[in-house]
């Protein structure tokens, strides 16, 4: 009897440690019941069965994040490149006093300049007229400050009718709208060349870039201190700059193009000195 | 005897006086320190803008519409734009490059006045005040808020 009772207790055992080890090899198989989740999901995601999400919450947004559409137009994005003087050899740049600034100071050679002190977005068109038709790949616009007193959307209106006549002028053209440059506190203080005008017009201005598909440059970003006006040792009118400030100008118009439209030019190719080669033996 | 002789002294005197006051363009300067005319004005507070730092000659050919041929070496600096206010000294090659220099000045002031009168017009009577001189191959233009003290300085250097 005691020898039929240890048979049977050992055959038990047995079965219990089958039993456990088919479990064991269970556990290790890449699907079936378990409850530790793997750590990454696998290659080919596949849906996760309803309410097992928590367990596999990699695998519970199957369908990959959407990329970010490209920028097209409005505000110019920051390029990680800055574009070199030959980038503006096909550029107009368009405007009044602080274009003519630009081209005395900027130090950029490359560019024509249509510019005119106290020029006006209705007077601009004189100056278009000036362009040979179809010659630029770009041109820059910067208008406003001198009409500051006029509504904002009757400045933009305006400046609509500008664009009109500079797209029969220059078809082909990327067109930049550069903004209002930033006026100093002082000035600002005295009233009617207010930042608040000036940030007005150019929430005007930026509409238009959209409205349009052309491009919108922020130059109070590029020329502003951390106050948001012209720092007060740069202007002794409040709107006019130095020279330097020309130069932050270029280099933020140097970052700031339409995506996709420069590429730097290759590095020269290595050449080799004649001499220094080891001949070939014959 | 007396009164001939003092009659003598004083036509002597009279001519020594007459030849130093001959015309200052013919007593052309051996050669003008632009720098220390630049620094002698600055100094001396006849601009009331900032004038930015001197260009390099062929923005200054194309500021004025000049040959750079007609340009051996000069000290130009204008200002931000809020103001007229200008500075532009010239030596040029022989004085028939000067001459066309000067009538290059007269040409700005022109212009600059037309631009200025109905932007600022508070800047006009500076540029009616505007200093244009020669001498010998030196041109200097000066449009300042005290042309008065601007020409006294000037007249210690041309």
């Amino acid at each position: 009897m005691d020898s039929r009772f240890h048979n049977i207790r050992k055959s038990v055992l047995c079965i219990a440690a089958l039993l456990a080890g088919a479990a064991l090899f269970s556990a290790c198989g890449s699907g079936g019941e378990t409850t530790v989740p793997p750590t990454e999901p696998p290659a080919s995601i596949s849906p996760v069965a309803p309410g097992l999400e928590d367990d596999y919450p990699d695998w519970s947004s199957p369908t990959p994040s959407p990329t970010p559409a490209p920028v097209t137009c409005g505000k110019v994005p920051l390029q990680e490149v800055a574009a070199d003087d030959d980038f503006f050899s096909d550029a107009a740049f368009l405007g009044n006093s602080l274009v003519d600034g630009f081209r005395l100071y900027s130090g950029l050679k490359t560019c024509d300049v249509y510019a005119s002190t106290s020029m006006t977005v209705l007077g601009a068109g004189d100056l278009v007229a000036q362009m040979p038709q179809g010659t630029y790949g770009k041109v820059y616009i910067l208008l406003g400050i001198n009409e500051i007193g006029y509504e904002p959307d009757y400045f933009k209106e305006q400046y609509a009718a500008l664009l009109d006549t500079i797209q029969a002028s220059q078809p082909g053209a990327e067109i930049y709208i550069m903004s209002l440059t930033p006026v100093s506190a002082a000035k600002s203080a005295q009233g009617t060349f207010t930042m608040e005008r000036v940030l007005a017009y150019n929430e005007k201005l930026l509409e238009l870039a959209q409205e349009r598909e052309m491009w919108y440059l922020d130059l109070v970003e590029a020329l502003a201190d951390d106050t948001g006006y012209l720092p007060a040792n740069v202007t002794t009118d409040g709107v006019h700059f130095t020279a330097e400030e020309y130069a932050v100008w270029l280099e933020y118009l140097r970052t700031h193009y339409a995506p996709g439209s420069y590429t730097p030019p290759s590095p020269a190719p290595e050449t080799s000195v004649a001499g220094t080669d080891a001949p070939e033996e014959t | 005897m007396k009164k001939t002789l003092a009659v003598l002294a004083a036509l002597v005197l009279l001519a020594g006086l007459l030849c130093a006051c001959g015309d200052k363009a013919e007593e052309a300067p051996a050669e003008l320190d632009m720098a220390a005319l630049d620094a002698a004005l600055e100094d001396g507070g006849v601009f009331s803008d900032i004038l930015n730092p001197p260009f390099e000659v062929d923005v200054v050919a194309m500021l004025y519409g000049l040959d750079e041929a007609d340009i051996t070496t000069c000290l130009v600096r204008c200002s931000t734009g809020a103001t007229a206010e200008e500075l532009a000294v010239f030596e040029a090659p022989d004085a028939a490059a000067a001459e066309r220099i000067a009538g290059a000045m007269e040409t700005r002031v022109a212009a600059q006045t037309e631009s200025f009168r109905n932007y600022v017009p508070e800047e006009v009577p500076k540029l009616e005040k505007a200093i244009i001189r020669t001498s010998g191959n030196y041109v200097v233009y000066i449009t300042a808020a005290d042309p008065d003290e601007a020409g006294k300085i000037l007249d210690a250097y041309l």
